[in-house]
């Protein structure tokens, strides 16, 4: 089941479906930080983890829905997103929003929010 | 702080993380603030104010005081409380920089910043004299780390149990966490402090050290929350420490926020390791701990639509490379240098050493000790002077610590750290070093980066110095690998360095060399990882394996790095460890002094040339002092059947010792020397004190004991006593300047306690029916001088008798142990001067029984000299009252025999208990004559300056002759007393006071006993002519043919008693 949400608690975190002014599920990627590889040949995860939502298309009214959570250049906020196993988890972020947008004609092309400094909550 | 890392800690460096940093520039709060009402008084810098809001109280010594144009401003300048103020007057560091204006804004805040105190003519940091800073030294507060950053709730503690203090032991700590809401062993070294409100909290520890000194430090705990938030839009992505002066970092804000100057910067992070947020460091609780510094530079960049500020923050030594310092210097308080004499009492140290030095400019010259943790590693070397000519306090201390070969070190929490260097570590001790970790190939990526020297640094390593001892600096080096150098590299050298020995140098010689010829010159290597236990400071070792040898290397420079997406990574720059080369000793041909500035020549008088004596003064016929434990009289008339002697009042009781030098009489005392000149005129002298002991706050408990007059008029040698130590004091002026104190030899003095007996180191001076010796019937076994007994025998009902002995000198006690079989009313009494008593003891006389007892009494601590035996009411014609022995712990026998040749006043004897020393250059240098025996008695021989006469501690009369006992001349029962030798320039003759009991004369080998049946005798004094002056508790005794006639001289001097010297004038 689709489990994508987001808020500014943990706890008040909601699906993205069941906003106010739903948005549609984005396409997710999730990225475990910067791989290394080290004299032994070892590999070994640097840097925070870290989340993209891709949203191909939405209109003016389910972009700013999601600005709510960012009305700067970026914030913390709490999400729940599948991470590289596909298994959803809850994680603090910090939200990043994206400054080139794609806005024609009330709708917002392929917006790109990143979620950065994940923090798994338990 | 450092160690190694444990296994677990290694997994998680080893796995998956990411940090985040953040930073606080300390914005401390306002704790007073006034109105100046008028500038700076720079004659004792002082800033009147008027009004004021806050508590005065609450504004500390070394708090921060910001001036400005401006409420809360600083545009005037930032000054130091030196001291706390009073109402209307903050007290000030000295800084002609600073500016201040009536009506100015004048803000004490609550932080102390790292300050330079300066000199201020010869007062310190404007106002502080020297009083006894260099001999009980302050305790150094050590808190673990000074500051951490904590979430609220949440506990943290402190260990201050690396405080430390020169010569003494920290003894007591007080803490105080004000705004804690929960506090546990505030009293203990290890505290802990829970707080649940966010902000920023003072931390005070108070150390006491057991001299009585105590220091204060201050620390900072930073509770992250709801009303203290790190820095917004700040950008940090590199630490960099290097071994050289510690860390530092730039701090990109993107705005232009009102920073304060100089303010303290606190880096700490928020790590990950995989999913656990937990941070991994060295110091317990201050794991998060980045980097503690201050802002030392600040670049304002401005670009279209945009502006930021970059600020450079450093640590201690960022900080004090910046702060300026006058020039520092310190001399060893026997190194004899011309200036000596004359430097003020903060430059002049007893006993100086490399940490001495360091103490010095940590507590005096700056205020480190309050803001920061400083440690010193103490190789207790000595050092004839240390000087320190850089202009800032990071320089002066390093010159200091290079002068004893060390380092100065600072770690990422603001730690200074004043220790050998790892590359100068004993072999045999490097073991003591902790290794952080081993790295292997799990730990690094990129390049491994090891240079291996094909050609060695240092063809030679010349580390010269000297090795201060017994007041001189004698030059000493080691070179490495020897004479000849070696192939390749430079030569390398380092100077004034203040050895401990020559072993030393050459040890140090040889690690230099061997460090900077160690076949793996530098070894870098990048770690992929957030590993914050790596630092440039304190000592400490990674081990690196290079082509299968594992080596163990020293950090010397270490960066950390984070960059946006919170990678984090180590680079470590790091030196491989050294071995130790062969040194040869550096030969100084032709130098048996040290080259150095101010060769070490005694100040003035320099002694006069052995030759023609000068000679005595002629005693007339008429003119004579006395001196007695509380008067001093003199007559004009001692050719008289009765005198009449003259009262010349003196400052006090308690004379221990008088010297003649022409008509000036020197008075001595435990406490200080007072002199009287024209000592016949009409009326008592005008009595100056020209020697105190107060004068000599570094010699703690110092006591007086002889003085000696040289017949060289104004050449006063004083004999004193320090605990174990005795000191010798000498003025060429008549007592108007002194020369420093010499040691004469340290531990010279027994400081056990010492049992005194009535029989072997007290005279019987008064007696009422009583006879001694009689028969032994002490009950043995008791550590006395043979066993004698004081018989007292009643000749009718209620017969009173009573014996009355000397000590000899004032002694404070607390008890005394007798032995007696008494038949009447048991008094014991004592008194400092034999005219008022003290009762200790009464035990009325039952008839039913004798009493036969050994009996202890104690009472409240005095000066004694006198004690008293008194029966009364004796029961019955022929009972009798047998006194065996009595005893007490005198504390240290003080040493009394001192003379100085009269033929070269440079010539000096002094006998303790158990050596008698000799000096050659009015005693400046001592040697040991002999070490087999003692003496309490020496008298030169006023010919030969080589022969002396000693009443010895062997019980002998002796005669030594260029530090050979030739003859044995009497015998005596061992004792203490001094003043009953004398020989006359011209008659070979030489006179002594046997047993204080007998007159003898010795001529031609040959004793006669000239007068018997004396008490106590001494003060023998005798003059051209066989004119001869002595003393007992009885009389005056005075001869004109060396003893053949004595004849009594108290005259009319009713309460004569208590007899000290005697002296025929001019």
């Amino acid at each position: 089941m689709v489990e994508y949400k987001i808020g500014t608690t943990l706890g008040g975190m909601t699906l993205l479906s069941s906003l106010a002014t739903p948005v549609p599920w984005p396409r997710a990627t999730f990225s475990m930080g910067e791989r290394t590889t080290v004299a032994s040949g070892a590999a070994r995860d640097l840097g925070w983890m870290s989340a993209e939502w891709l949203f191909p298309l939405l209109t003016d009214a389910q972009r700013d829905q999601l600005r709510t959570f960012c009305t700067g250049a970026s914030a913390t906020v709490y999400i729940r997103t599948q991470d590289v196993d596909a298994v959803y988890r809850n994680y603090q972020a910090v939200l990043v929003w994206p400054d080139d947008e794609e806005r024609r004609g009330g709708l917002v092309f392929d917006l790109r929010l990143r979620f950065r400094a994940l923090v798994l909550q338990a | 702080m450092t160690r190694a890392i444990t296994s677990d800690e290694l997994n998680k460096i080893r796995g998956r993380q990411w940090t985040r940093w953040y930073a606080i520039v300390d914005a401390p709060n306002t704790i007073y603030s006034a109105t100046a009402s008028g500038s700076i008084n720079k004659a004792d810098w002082t800033i009147p104010f008027s009004g004021g809001s806050g508590t005065l109280s609450d504004c500390l010594a070394d708090m921060t005081l910001l001036i400005g144009s401006s409420a809360g401003g600083w545009d005037r300048g930032v000054a130091r409380l030196r001291k706390s103020p009073i109402a209307g007057t903050f007290y000030i560091g000295a800084d002609d920089s600073l500016r201040c204006y009536s009506g100015d804004y004048l803000t004490v805040i609550n932080d102390f910043a790292p300050s330079a105190r300066h000199p201020v003519g010869e007062s310190m940091d404007v106002d502080v004299a020297y009083v006894d800073q260099f001999s009980a030294f302050a305790p150094t507060p050590v808190m673990g780390e000074r500051v951490a950053v904590i979430q609220a709730g949440q506990t943290i503690g402190f260990d201050a149990s690396a405080s430390w203090v020169i010569g003494s032991s920290i003894s007591g700590y007080a803490w105080q966490f004000p705004g804690a809401s929960n506090t546990s062993g505030t009293t203990t070294a290890t505290p802990t402090a829970t707080y649940n409100s966010s902000g920023r909290y003072r931390v005070q520890l108070t150390v006491t050290a057991a001299n009585g000194r105590s220091s204060v430090g201050y620390g900072w705990v930073y509770v992250i929350g709801a009303s203290l938030q790190p820095e917004a839009n700040i950008l940090v992505d590199k630490l960099e420490g290097d071994a050289d002066r510690g860390w530092s970092c730039r701090v990109r804000m993107l705005d232009r926020p009102t920073i304060r100057d100089r303010a303290r910067i606190v880096l700490y992070a928020e790590d990950y390791y995989g999913d656990e947020k937990i941070s991994l460091g060295p110091s317990a609780g201050r794991e998060n701990l980045l980097m503690i510094g201050w802002i030392i530079g600040e670049t304002i960049t401005r670009r279209p639509g945009s502006e930021w500020v970059e600020f450079d923050a450093g640590g201690p030594g960022g900080i004090l490379s910046s702060l300026a310092s006058l020039p520092a210097g310190l001399t060893d308080k026997r190194f004899p240098t011309d200036e000596a004499a004359t430097l003020p009492p903060w430059a002049r140290v007893q006993g100086l050493t490399i940490s001495k030095g360091l103490h010095y400019l940590l507590h005096y010259r700056s205020t480190l000790p309050v803001v920061m943790d400083v440690e010193v590693e103490d190789w207790n070397w000595a050092a004839h002077k240390l000087t320190a000519n850089a202009d800032d306090l990071w320089g002066q201390l390093r010159d200091f610590a290079e002068s004893g070969l060390l380092a100065c070190l600072c770690d990422r929490y603001g730690h200074l750290y004043i220790q050998r260097d790892a590359a100068l570590y004993p072999l045999t001790q490097r073991s003591n070093i902790p290794v952080v970790m081993t790295l292997s190939d799990a730990d690094w990526h990129d390049d491994l980066s090891v240079r291996r020297r094909q050609m060695g640094d240092a063809a030679l390593v010349e580390l010269e110095g000297y090795v201060y001892a017994n007041r001189k600096a004698i030059p000493t080096g080691g070179r490495s690998p020897g004479d000849q150098p070696a192939s390749f590299g430079d030569v390398e050298g380092r100077s004034e360095i203040a050895w401990p020995n020559q072993t030393t140098a050459l040890e140090c010689a040889g690690l230099m060399a061997g460090a900077l010829n160690a076949e793996y010159e530098s070894i870098t290597a990048t770690l992929p990882a957030n590993n914050r236990f790596i630092d440039v400071a304190p000592r400490q070792y990674l081990t690196v394996t290079v082509d299968g040898d594992a080596i163990r290397c020293i950090p010397r420079r270490v960066i950390y790095y984070r960059d946006e997406d919170g990678i984090p990574a180590t680079t470590v720059d790091m030196e491989a460890e050294g071995g130790q080369w062969p040194a040869k000793a550096i030969e100084y041909p032709n130098e048996s002094t040290p080259p150095i500035e101010n060769p070490p020549t005694p100040p003035t008088p320099p002694p006069p040339p052995p030759g023609n004596p000068p000679p005595p003064e002629a005693p007339g016929t008429g003119n004579a002092v006395v001196v007695v434990v509380g008067d001093v009289r003199t007559t004009a008339d001692l050719s008289a059947t009765n005198p009449t002697w003259a009262t010349e009042t003196p400052p006090a009781s308690g004379i221990v010792d008088s010297a003649l030098d022409g008509t000036t009489l020197y008075l001595l005392y435990e406490n200080g020397l007072w002199k009287g000149e024209d000592i016949l005129a009409t009326g008592a002298p005008s009595w100056t004190q020209v020697l105190s002991s107060g004068s000599y706050p570094d010699l703690a408990s110092l006591k007086f004991l002889r003085v000696v007059a040289t017949s060289v008029h104004g050449l006063i040698y004083v004999l004193g006593a320090n605990g174990a130590d005795a000191w010798f004091f000498r003025s060429a002026s008549g007592g108007a300047a002194w020369s420093e104190p010499e040691l004469i030899a340290a531990g010279a003095i027994p400081t056990s306690s010492q049992e005194y007996s009535y029989d072997g180191n007290c005279s019987l001076v008064s007696s009422y029916y009583a006879t001694t010796p009689e028969a032994p019937l002490s009950p043995g076994g008791h550590p006395v001088n043979g066993p004698r007994a004081t018989l007292l025998t009643a000749n009718e009902m209620f017969a009173q008798a009573w014996a009355i002995y000397d000590i000899g000198r004032p002694l404070t006690l607390s008890s005394l142990t007798w032995w007696w079989h008494a038949d009447g009313d048991d008094i014991v009494e004592i008194s400092a001067d034999g005219s008022n008593w003290t009762r200790i003891w009464y035990s009325r006389y039952s008839w039913a029984s004798n009493i036969v007892e050994v009996r202890t009494q104690t009472f409240t601590p005095q000066t004694v000299r006198y004690v008293k035996f008194l029966v009364e009411r004796v029961v019955g014609v022929g009972n009798r009252i047998d006194l065996a022995w009595f005893y007490f712990d005198g504390g240290p026998v003080y040493p009394t025999a001192i003379d100085a040749a009269r033929t070269n006043p440079g010539w000096i004897y002094v006998g303790t208990q158990s050596k008698i020393f000799k000096s050659e250059n009015g005693g400046f240098d001592w040697i040991t004559l002999l070490s087999d025996r003692g003496a309490n008695d020496i008298h030169v021989d006023p010919q030969l300056a080589g022969a002396v006469y000693a009443w010895d501690s062997n019980g002998n009369l002796v005669l030594i002759v260029a530090g050979v006992v030739t003859s044995v001349l009497d015998t005596e029962t061992p004792t203490r007393k001094p003043l009953r030798l004398a020989r006359d320039l011209n008659s070979g003759r030489l006179w002594a006071l046997k047993g204080g009991t007998t007159l003898r004369m010795r001529n031609l080998a040959t004793w006669t006993d000239q007068k018997t049946g004396l008490v106590g005798g001494r003060g023998l004094h005798a003059y051209l002519g066989q004119k001869l002056i002595f003393l007992d508790a009885n009389n005056i005794w005075v001869s004109d043919d060396g003893g053949t006639t004595v004849t009594g001289k108290k005259g009319g001097w009713t309460g004569y008693a208590s007899p000290i010297n005697g002296h025929r004038m001019p």
